[in-house]
């Protein structure tokens, strides 16, 4: 049995992670910072963006659809590092924020283009005739959004936000790159001070693993929430 | 009941007023443009039931729908209950509280009970309060016989089931006009006794109907008047006993006869 148990310790010594226990929870922190951030301005501004696209306007329309080009059509590095670099020299005082702002600002408006697209398609997802009852009882647009169409748009979008959010967390590894010391930073730093790979990066990618379990958890409990359940199913 | 009804429909004050209503829909890429409402008045009074009937095409629904400006229109006014609908400055959403509108789809909310599809537009809409709206659902949801299944999503219930339903919620308004557009059109033939007599009974109790169907019977035994469309137009207007016995035009008649109830 201890043979057996020296051996599992050489492949991974869960006593070297314990040690980085302050680096790791740093790295968290900041992931959790700069993806919450993001994930809750993204959805805010993705909705505006979407509104924007399906206004009919013909300015509206054409910003927005330009935008989301624009982001689709680039790197996500190249815009963090336009944003790093860039907005400084535009505005000084940007230049005195920490780098995590400045990433979760690339981040935001990266997931936004993400996050308009998927939310349109809720949107246009709800049948004609559900705004047309909601039109007949008196609703005013506002309260047609909210009662109905947003409710029934973005259930139908879940698995599409879940998957774009599990891709906004595991991109905040790219923030290491503008020296915002994340989890992948604190794997990198383990391995680099000792030589231990594994326990360096299995560590990481567990951290991204239970990132992921709990989105899934959250997203089960928004549908709930907006939908009861057994709303699609048949007679 | 039902006795009731040709007591109510005596009133005389005039609840709808369409004038001289003009619509087109613009030529698009699938196809040409449609004149779809061709000079159009027709007037309802305060508890009387008028009952469209036309071929597929003939403007019908156009017209109901733009009694609560679902549809708008090119030219000419409609008043109901003398709030002009087609006057711009009018607050729309406030004036549709007084009219209910009954789909052939049904349009109930999906993703709600059947409970919540009657209990929430009071209360957004009208801020009524909750207790209040509770109990103006529970009151319409046995009276059109859904009580038991007021727990419900609509995806579970049947085509008649979610009509009741959605009579229920149109009901819990009180408005003071009801529009019904094609209600039994998308019904299995069993439903579609239910929902008539619950129509029946409603304007056996002086509810202002306009009723756009293609049950004869229907209009034979309810109506205070029946509309003949065709082509846009209103082709005549009469008492369903004129309409079905000795109706003046060759296109009405026509109709009839393939329709077969006449």
């Amino acid at each position: 049995m201890s043979e057996f148990w020296s051996t599992v310790q050489s492949v991974f010594n869960y006593r070297f992670v314990l040690q980085y226990q302050d680096q790791f929870l740093l790295g968290i922190y900041n992931t959790i910072i700069a993806a919450g951030l993001s994930l809750v301005l993204s959805l805010t501004f993705g909705f505006v963006v979407a509104l924007m696209r399906l206004s009919g306007r013909k300015p509206l329309v054409y910003a927005a659809t330009s935008y989301i080009q624009i982001i689709r059509s680039t790197p996500l590095l190249l815009q963090i590092y336009i944003v790093y670099f860039g907005l400084p020299s535009l505005i000084p005082a940007m230049g005195r924020m920490p780098e995590i702002v400045l990433g979760t600002i690339a981040l935001t408006l990266h997931t936004t283009a993400y996050m308009s697209e998927i939310i349109r398609s809720g949107i246009l997802s709800v049948p004609r005739g559900q705004r047309e009852g909601a039109i007949a009882v008196g609703m005013t647009t506002l309260q047609q959004y909210r009662y109905v169409i947003l409710p029934q748009g973005i259930v139908n979008v879940i698995p599409a936000l879940l998957g774009q959010t599990a891709i906004l967390i595991k991109d905040t590894s790219l923030l290491s790159l503008i020296t915002v010391f994340d989890i992948v930073s604190a794997g990198m730093l383990l391995n680099s001070d000792l030589v231990r790979p594994n326990e360096g990066f299995l560590t990481v990618a567990a951290i991204f693993f239970a990132f992921y379990l709990v989105m899934v958890f959250v997203s089960h409990l928004v549908e709930s929430r907006l939908a009861g359940r057994g709303w699609r199913s048949v007679a | 009941m039902l006795q009731a009804r040709k007591a109510g429909s005596q009133a005389t004050t005039v609840s709808i007023e369409i004038q001289n209503v003009e619509k087109r829909y613009p030529a698009t890429g699938n196809g040409p443009g449609t004149h779809a409402l061709r000079n159009v008045s027709l007037s309802v009074s305060k508890g009387e039931v008028v009952v469209i009937i036309g071929p597929s095409g003939s403007g019908k629904s156009t017209l109901l729908r733009t009694i609560n400006a679902l549809e708008t229109v090119d030219g000419g006014s409609i008043m109901v209950d003398g709030v002009s609908v087609t006057d711009k400055a009018t607050n729309l959403p406030a004036f549709r509280t007084r009219v209910g509108m009954v789909f052939q789809h049904f349009n109930l909310f999906l993703h709600m009970t059947a409970f919540r599809n009657v209990v929430l537009p009071p209360i957004a809409v009208k801020g009524v309060s909750k207790a209040d709206a509770e109990a103006a659902a529970n009151k319409y949801l046995a009276r059109v016989g859904m009580l038991d299944r007021a727990h419900a999503y609509p995806a579970q219930l049947s085509g008649g089931q979610q009509q009741r339903i959605a009579i229920a919620r149109a009901l819990a308004m009180e408005p003071q006009v009801m529009l019904f557009d094609e209600a039994t059109s998308a019904l299995d033939p069993e439903a579609v006794g239910g929902v008539l007599d619950l129509m029946r009974e409603l304007a056996g109790e002086g509810m202002t109907m306009v009723v756009v169907t293609h049950e004869m019977s229907f209009a034979r035994e309810v109506a205070d008047r029946v509309v003949f469309m065709d082509a846009g137009a209103i082709v005549e207007t009469s008492t369903p006993e004129e309409i079905f016995q000795n109706a003046k035009s060759e296109r009405t008649q026509k109709f009839l006869s393939l329709v077969g109830s006449a």
